[in-house]
């Protein structure tokens, strides 16, 4: 459950660029008089890395603190809170060697001058299998980079078992009813009745029968929407109800009228050739649980663009859903020919319902015309990019390292992670390791190439991403690592934004990123939600 | 016809850097006095392609000469003989639009719509440049070239000793006739006995009636006998047979047993993590004889494989092939040939032999028009590239435009070869980002001469330095051909929205 961090992925970095109050002990002192500040080296700063594993600190992790020419600052374990800093000059990298081979417990004292790695096997050669490298590149003074390895789930955690019954539709068309919550675990259910003898549901009554549903982690107060749809899943109406309270082994009854579902309409224009089709839906968050969407459209919106423009038409919750309650409007821009990107733009606001415009052209990212590969050889992963467009503030790359050990016949293998700024859009340039705890610096002899799972953070498949948000590379460095399953799933699983603001993603189609995506499963939903019912069969 | 295309190759390409001979009539003026020789442009040149089909030449083929920065120096159409010349400088490009759907449609409107008019649609239409053309080159595109195997078909009885190594059971006839590899030539089993002249004289075997084409009135020939299990046993070579319809020939000599050469590979990068190498054999009439193959282990960086093979002579040039698997993130093959005399032992240094290995896979940025990939440090670089690359664009129509476009380029270009920028008065074949492209073949190859003396005839040996090399080699002499290719990932073209062929685009002769 790695939802509750993507919070601070947005609201971090303010301030990173200033390093006055993070700086190593030196004070905020006058430069020299003759010192020519344009042409003053940048100024050193204190960068740190928090490991934490399970929430819980996570000491031992080797960090090797870079400069940019790879030269290295300094190479630290992280201490008891699981943190390792080094004062450095920014442009440089920072490297976790997650905790499978180098973690050490408890932690040695700070080496002086340089730390030693015990090796596991009495110093003989480690075998590596499914090690983990989180890299940033470009970090800068005051940066406070996070890995966390296995977050730890926060939140309510009561599972509540009760009735609940809820108003009749009164929308002959409505034929299936759905529960959304903001619980953080079980947060939705299936509702409909169960058909009558006569096969219709009872629409001479107020309310439809009591539904005994399970949900877990709610809370002293939850916001709920009833969702009803026709019979080919299209949305009907809606009914929010606000702070509902949910205990075990009661009968809760929602109240109010339902709303109908507004129509909105997607518009692309300026779209360049290289985008060929639009995909849009739409979903909202709730502040009681920002970081799982309360509600998403049943349908989405595919259309094909002619001439750079078209459009298409969503079904969507209209006004009732709460003036506290976020709309997300998620366009995929679908690529064709040579483009091995795909991109997604991801709007919010409060406004509900709103009509769609995106000037394509204008909004979305340069896009890539080769497959991101692995060149062993000068350590990079290079792709190529058109001209047209705007290049992402920050791209992520994910390589998998397989190297055979003549010695033990075994496979050596590990992941590498690194997050570098948009100017490295199109040549990612990896740090060059030092050796102590295993040299993961590619070779030629190697099988290596871009993509893998990462199922550390639940991310099933993930290759080479581009990005551009609010803040850009500085305001996103430091919760980055957190922001992985956000990022590599088109479906936008978990995230919490606020106000207004837009995220553009792009994602290689090789290796693209295959996240869990809970509500809305491929591009319709066509599973219908799942309800846990008293008897602990699963009703659909 | 090995023999024929052995000796064109090698005929070709001397003096393709002398341009005096061959200037636009410019002569051979004296240099301005205050000229400096040192910073003096490049001499313009003619620089001639010839299209033929069957040898006849095919007119009206459209032919772009261009600079090296794709600025447009001639677009001219093939004449009466298939030919179309143009003065530039060295460095640039040429490049035939292959007669086909384009290529005869553009020839059929050359009255109605003058160049630079209307573009017709694309349909499988092949595109050949040379890049890094110079003055005096002849660039040859015959994708059905005549045969070059004499007409001749000869009729036969034969007549070989009997080895008398008990266990020979087969006979195999190996000539340098370009018609034919082997020819079986144990008797039938119904045959008359053994017959015996004289007590002290050799037994042969009886006639067997055998047919055989390109032996050009005569030929080298080897008899080789085989066990029950077709394990080779004993050889003897007969040279200067004459060859003739109807005329029996009866072969004398002494069997002698196969040799076990040590061929022996050293200094192997761990790159390569396998080996196989054979040898194959030709004299002055031609190809004669292909060992089998051996294969070596070189997980130590060494190993030494006895080769069995014929006891030759002088005046047979042997061509020691090595293939070399690569491992990890190296995407090509090696193929590395070595020929000279035959000799006892072959010893190959792999690190100091090598190409620069490709790391990544090649890929085409439509945007920059560029094929690229990256190479390793170590290794030397190859003399000239070989490319083809398969575009399909999907126009107004439910069909799609699609072409394959073959390049040659000096070795200097390895890790990115960049394509012309055609003129678009046929059809717009730059890339697009919206195109589906995918690579059909990549191969650099190090030959004698270089790529001065390979690129007059590339188009026509192309497969064989992506197949078999050593039928590049030289009758005599001592040399290398050193051979990298590399075959696409499977699905490299997943998205392309015409089906690729399994095979590849132009026919092979």
């Amino acid at each position: 459950m790695r939802t509750f961090l993507f919070a601070c992925v947005l609201a971090l970095g303010c301030g990173n660029d200033d390093v006055h109050h993070l700086n190593d002990g030196g004070g905020d002192a006058a430069p020299p008089i003759d010192a020519a500040a344009v042409d003053a080296p940048p100024t050193p700063g204190v960068v740190t890395v928090t490991v934490t594993d399970g929430g819980s600190a996570a000491p031992g992790a080797v960090v090797y603190f870079l400069n940019a020419d790879n030269s290295v600052v300094a190479e630290k374990m992280t201490d008891g809170s699981g943190v390792a800093s080094a004062t450095m000059a920014p442009g440089g990298s920072v490297t976790v060697i997650e905790p499978a081979i180098a973690i050490i417990t408890p932690p040695p004292p700070p080496p002086s001058p340089a730390p030693h790695v015990v090796l596991p096997g009495g110093g003989a050669p480690p075998q590596i299998d499914d090690q983990a490298i989180i890299t940033w590149v470009g970090v800068k003074p005051g940066d406070d980079l996070r890995d966390d390895l296995e977050p730890v789930s926060t939140g309510p955690t009561d599972v509540d078992d009760f009735s609940i019954v809820v108003p009749t539709d009164p929308d002959p068309a409505a034929v299936q009813y759905s529960l959304f919550t903001t619980c953080q675990n079980e947060s939705q259910a299936f509702i409909t009745p169960p058909v009558t003898l006569r096969g219709s549901h009872p629409r001479d009554v107020q309310n439809n029968p009591p539904i005994q549903i399970e949900l877990a982690g709610c809370g002293s107060a939850t916001d709920m929407v009833v969702e009803t749809s026709d019979q080919e899943g299209n949305l009907v109406d809606t009914l929010f109800v606000s702070g509902a309270t949910v205990a075990n082994d009661t009968t809760l009854t929602l109240t109010g009228t339902y709303a109908p579902a507004a129509t909105e309409t997607i518009t692309a224009t300026n779209a360049p050739a290289e985008i060929g089709d639009i995909l849009a839906f739409e979903l909202y968050l709730d502040p009681l649980n920002p970081l799982n969407p309360l509600l998403q459209v049943p349908n989405d919106t595919e259309f094909e663009l002619s001439g750079g423009s078209g459009s298409g038409t969503l079904l969507v919750a209209a006004a009732g859903l709460g003036s506290s309650v976020t709309t997300v409007s998620l366009v995929e821009l679908l690529s064709v020919g040579n483009v091995t990107d795909e991109q997604q733009v991801v709007s919010w606001g409060p406004a509900l319902p709103t009509d769609v415009s995106l000037d394509v052209g204008a909004t979305h990212l340069t896009n890539w015309v080769t497959s991101p590969e692995v060149d062993p050889v000068d350590g990079l992963v290079t792709w190529a990019t058109t001209k047209a467009g705007t290049q992402p503030d920050y791209v992520i790359t994910y390589v998998q390292d397989f190297r055979p050990d003549a010695q033990s016949g075994a496979t050596n293998n590990w992941h590498w992670v690194l997050f570098a700024p948009g100017s490295e859009d199109g040549s990612v340039a990896f740090p060059q390791l030092p050796t102590d705890v295993f040299d993961f610096n590619w070779r030629d002899t190697d099988a290596v190439f871009v993509g893998g799972s990462f199922d550390a953070v639940g991310i099933e498949e993930m290759g080479t991403i581009g990005v551009q948000s609010p803040g850009g590379y500085d305001a996103a460095r430091a919760g980055l690592f957190d922001a992985l399953q956000f990022l590599t799933s088109d479906g936008l699983p978990s995230f919490a934004l606020t106000g207004t603001g837009q995220i553009v993603v792009q994602q290689s189609t090789e290796g693209r990123g295959v996240a869990r995506r809970p509500r809305h499963a491929a591009t319709h939903r066509t599973a219908p939600h799942r309800v846990a019912t008293r008897n602990g069969q699963v009703a659909r | 016809m090995r023999t024929l295309l052995i000796a064109c190759v090698l005929a070709l390409g001397c003096g393709n850097d002398d341009v005096h001979h061959l200037n636009d009539g410019g002569g051979d003026a004296a240099p301005p006095i205050d000229a400096p020789a040192i910073d003096a442009a490049p001499a313009p040149g003619v620089v001639t392609v010839t299209v033929t089909g069957g040898g006849v030449g095919i007119a009206g083929v459209v032919v772009y000469f261009q600079n090296v920065d794709s600025s447009l120096v001639a677009e001219v159409m093939t004449d009466g003989s298939g030919v179309a010349s143009a003065t530039m400088k060295p460095g640039g490009y040429a490049t035939v639009i292959q007669p086909g759907e384009v290529g005869s449609l553009r020839a059929a409107q050359r009255g109605a719509h003058p160049l630079g008019s209307a573009a017709p649609i694309a349909q499988d239409q092949l595109i050949f440049t040379w890049a890094g053309v110079k003055p005096g080159d002849n660039l040859l595109d015959d994708l059905d070239p005549p045969s070059s195997v004499p007409p001749d078909v000869d009729t036969f009885d034969i007549t070989v000793p009997t080895d008398p190594n008990g266990s020979a059971a087969q006979y195999f006839l190996f000539t340098t006739c370009a018609g034919i590899d082997q020819v079986n030539i144990t008797p039938p089993v119904t045959a008359p006995p053994l017959r015996r002249v004289r007590p002290d004289a050799v037994a042969t075997n009886a006639p067997v009636n055998i047919t055989i084409s390109g032996c050009s009135g005569s030929a080298d020939m080897l008899v080789q006998s085989r066990d029950v299990n077709s394990v080779p046993l004993d050889t003897f070579v007969v040279t200067g047979v004459p060859v003739a319809n109807g005329s029996d020939v009866t072969l004398t000599g002494t069997y002698s047993a196969q040799v076990a050469v040590p061929l022996s590979l050293v200094n192997v990068p761990p790159e390569f993590d396998g080996a196989n190498g054979g040898q194959t054999f030709a004299d002055a009439r031609g190809f004669l004889f292909e060992s089998n193959n051996v294969s070596f282990d070189v997980s130590t960086g060494s190993d030494t494989e006895l080769l069995p093979v014929p006891a030759f002579g002088s005046g047979i040039t042997a061509a020691t092939t090595i293939q070399l698997d690569s491992q990890g993130a190296s995407a090509d093959e090696q193929t590395l040939v070595s020929f000279g005399p035959v000799a006892s032992s072959f010893q190959l240094d792999i690190g100091a032999t090598r190409l620069a290995n490709w790391v990544t896979q090649p890929q085409v940025d439509p945007i920059d028009e560029v094929l690229g990939w990256a190479i390793a440090k170590a290794g030397t670089r190859p003399d000239f590239l070989m490319s083809e690359v398969g575009t399909s664009r999907q126009n107004a129509t439910p069909t799609a435009d699609s072409w394959d476009w073959v390049v040659f380029a000096p070795g200097d270009q390895d890790g990115a070869i960049t394509y012309p920028t055609l003129p678009t008065d046929v059809f717009d074949f730059a890339f697009r980002d919206t195109d589906d492209t995918g690579l059909f073949f990549m191969a650099g190859a190090r030959a004698p001469g270089g790529y001065d003396a390979a690129r007059d005839t590339i188009l026509l040996t192309t497969f064989e330095y992506l197949d078999e090399p050593f039928l590049l080699a030289p009758a005599a002499g001592t040399g290398s051909i050193d051979v990298q290719a590399i075959a696409p990932r499977v699905g490299v073209r997943a998205r392309a929205t015409r089906p690729l062929p399994l095979r590849r685009t132009w026919s092979r002769r």
